[in-house]
């Protein structure tokens, strides 16, 4: 697979999201780009933290370096990332992160290419999490297309999110899975940056969930708990196991996918056996071993695969009606145990 | 006035629909119960004696028992649950399809069991317990401590604050899971059944939840008083 390509940030504003998008980059082996429209360059943040000249760009110098110049929103017509064949050395544009890609840039464009997402609520990625999915397909593992099933849902893992380092990165990866059509997720808030945490952090972390337009049910899952499920998958970003595309990720509700952040520890090093009776590595098989790890990254890649074995309906079959009422009951734990439940009118306070 | 079959008290209505659930919409209607009684009456055959022979005709409640995993085990019986809708008569049954005795789900927490749940229409499921003691996870709200403490558990926190441990001397959680869970859930069924739609959410949960826990209460004494106290045991 191509080593040379190019991930080209347009107009994007949030100095984050852009030293996100550069440790993308460096993920893959690929050099980061910007098309500054909205004073990137002018952030002292994001110059200390790349202590080198701003990487600037223009579309024109994008047209002579590149062939292949790949667009990737959700534009219409635009082909599924999974299975596109980006030949070599491409450039891979990604736009601001509320209004997409520029015209200027659409025009630029050979090919458009988009991940396909599974939420009708909430469509997009974070822009860093949509370029990191985008340098996954495109520029390291050559895969199949989304699967077609008859019901999906019936293959749709459970998911843990482990840790989170920042409240930001755990937003991150929480509105991914929203947009994988993950109607709920555990969570192990191993730093507290999640449930019971400072209200500044809570409302950022909450803003980048997108939570208000989320309808996804966030379970506290704390270290050492047991669960009973069938199969574990551990998501790593060490040489441990089964590349992720070849692992089985779609096995339904019997599974658990573990998605650790592995900032500071490695995943591979913990027991996971209280989870469920087999537990078994998956790999992100990265080309590089030595790079700024961020949570959402690696997080988004791991659901964005999840997603393509788990598929979406085939074409003519009816979705399942209305679902009865069910009423369940259970024992219930005091707040500090069953975590933080925020309605939609508490974020209007921030 | 007019009368109609669906204007019928429930009492009335339920012990019919029990009786023949397929039986068409004017099969018992007045006039032709009137009309069989004028026949029968010439035939000289009385319709009371006819009606307690229907009566003992009605369908029977369907429960179906899955075998728990090992470590847990099912807290009621068959004979306990029609021994509880002996005592609450033919509404309570009305529109129930299956009481299912069944194992937790895969993604439920060991550390705090799953006690029953409604499948609208009609399908209530209680689920097996951990052998006592129980080891939960956390601790537990006020009002969950309060009504184990009122069932009869002996509750302890250890591991600072980490573990409750629920003890459960006698049979104080089969009657737990009969007059709490049980009748509980009953009482969601009966809310969504008697409004007359089946599948649509006809109460905001929490409406649903507190009529359902009002349900539980009214009967619970009653029941108790009927099934534990007959026999000689303090209630």
């Amino acid at each position: 697979m191509s080593s040379c390509a190019s991930l080209v940030g347009d107009g994007i504003e949030n100095p984050g999201n852009a030293l996100a998008m550069v440790h993308a980059a460096e993920m893959y082996g690929a050099e980061c780009l910007f098309r500054d429209t909205k004073g990137l360059a002018e952030s002292e943040s994001l110059l200390q933290a790349l202590g080198e000249r701003f990487p600037c760009t223009a579309g024109e110098e994008i047209r002579v370096a590149h062939s292949r110049i790949i667009a990737f929103d959700n534009l219409p017509g635009a082909a599924e990332v999974y299975s596109f064949n980006p030949g070599t050395c491409p450039a891979i544009l990604v736009g601001n992160e509320r209004r997409g890609l520029s015209h200027g840039f659409r025009e630029l464009a050979t090919d458009v290419v988009q991940v396909p997402m599974v939420s009708r609520r909430i469509n997009c990625l974070n822009v860093a999490a949509a370029s990191a999915v985008a340098l996954h397909y495109l520029c390291r593992v050559r895969v199949g297309p989304m699967a077609r099933r008859g019901n999906p849902a019936s293959r749709r893992p459970e998911l843990l999110l482990v840790g989170g380092g920042g409240h930001v990165e755990l937003g991150s990866a929480i509105r991914s899975a929203a947009a994988f059509g993950w109607e709920r997720a555990f969570i192990d808030d191993r730093q507290q940056v999640w449930f019971g945490c400072d209200r500044v952090s809570t409302s950022e972390g909450r803003a980048a969930a997108r939570r208000g337009r989320n309808a996804i049910r966030l379970v506290p899952c704390p270290s050492g708990s047991t669960r009973g499920f069938q199969w574990v998958t551990v998501v790593t970003r060490s040489r441990s196991g089964r590349p992720l595309h070849k692992a089985n990720l779609a096995r339904g509700g019997r599974q658990l996918v573990v998605i650790s952040d592995e900032s500071m520890d490695d995943a591979t090093a913990e027991d996971w056996t209280g989870l469920g009776q087999d537990v078994q590595f998956a790999q992100l098989d990265l080309p590089v071993d030595d790079f700024t790890y961020h949570f959402r990254l690696t997080a988004t890649v791991a659901m964005a695969e999840v997603s393509r074995q788990v598929g979406r309906r085939l074409p003519g079959v009816r979705k399942p009606g209305r679902r009865a009422p069910v009423y369940d009951r259970a024992l219930e734990l005091t707040a500090e145990t069953s975590g933080e439940v925020l309605q939609l009118e508490d974020l209007l306070e921030y | 006035m007019s009368r109609s079959r669906h204007t019928d008290p429930l009492a009335i209505r339920a012990a019919r629909r029990l009786r023949s659930p397929r039986e068409g919409r004017g099969a018992a209607a007045a006039n032709r119960r009137q009309r069989l009684a004028r026949v029968l009456k010439e035939l000289g055959i009385t319709s009371d004696s006819l009606e307690s022979e229907l009566r003992d005709d009605v369908v029977r409640l369907r429960i179906t028992v899955r075998r728990p995993r090992p470590g847990y085990h099912h807290p009621l019986g068959r004979a306990d649950i029609a021994r509880l809708f002996e005592q609450l008569g033919p509404d309570a049954r009305y529109g129930l399809k299956l009481i299912e005795l069944a194992r937790s789900p895969d993604t439920a927490n060991p550390g705090l069991p799953l006690l029953g749940s409604l499948e609208a229409p009609g399908r209530i499921i209680l689920y097996e317990q951990p052998a006592p003691p129980w080891r939960l996870s956390g601790t537990l709200s006020k009002v969950e401590w309060d009504r184990l403490e009122r069932a009869g558990a002996v509750l302890s926190v250890c591991d600072d604050g980490e573990t409750t441990i629920a003890e459960w001397p006698g049979d104080t959680l089969s009657r737990f899971m009969l007059l709490d869970v049980l009748l509980h859930e009953l009482g969601h069924h009966f809310l969504q059944h008697n409004k007359g739609k089946r599948n649509p959410r006809i109460a905001r949960t929490k409406d649903h939840e507190s009529y359902a826990e009002g349900f539980a209460k009214r009967f619970a004494e009653r029941i108790r008083r009927a099934l534990y106290d007959e026999e000689g045991i303090e209630g």
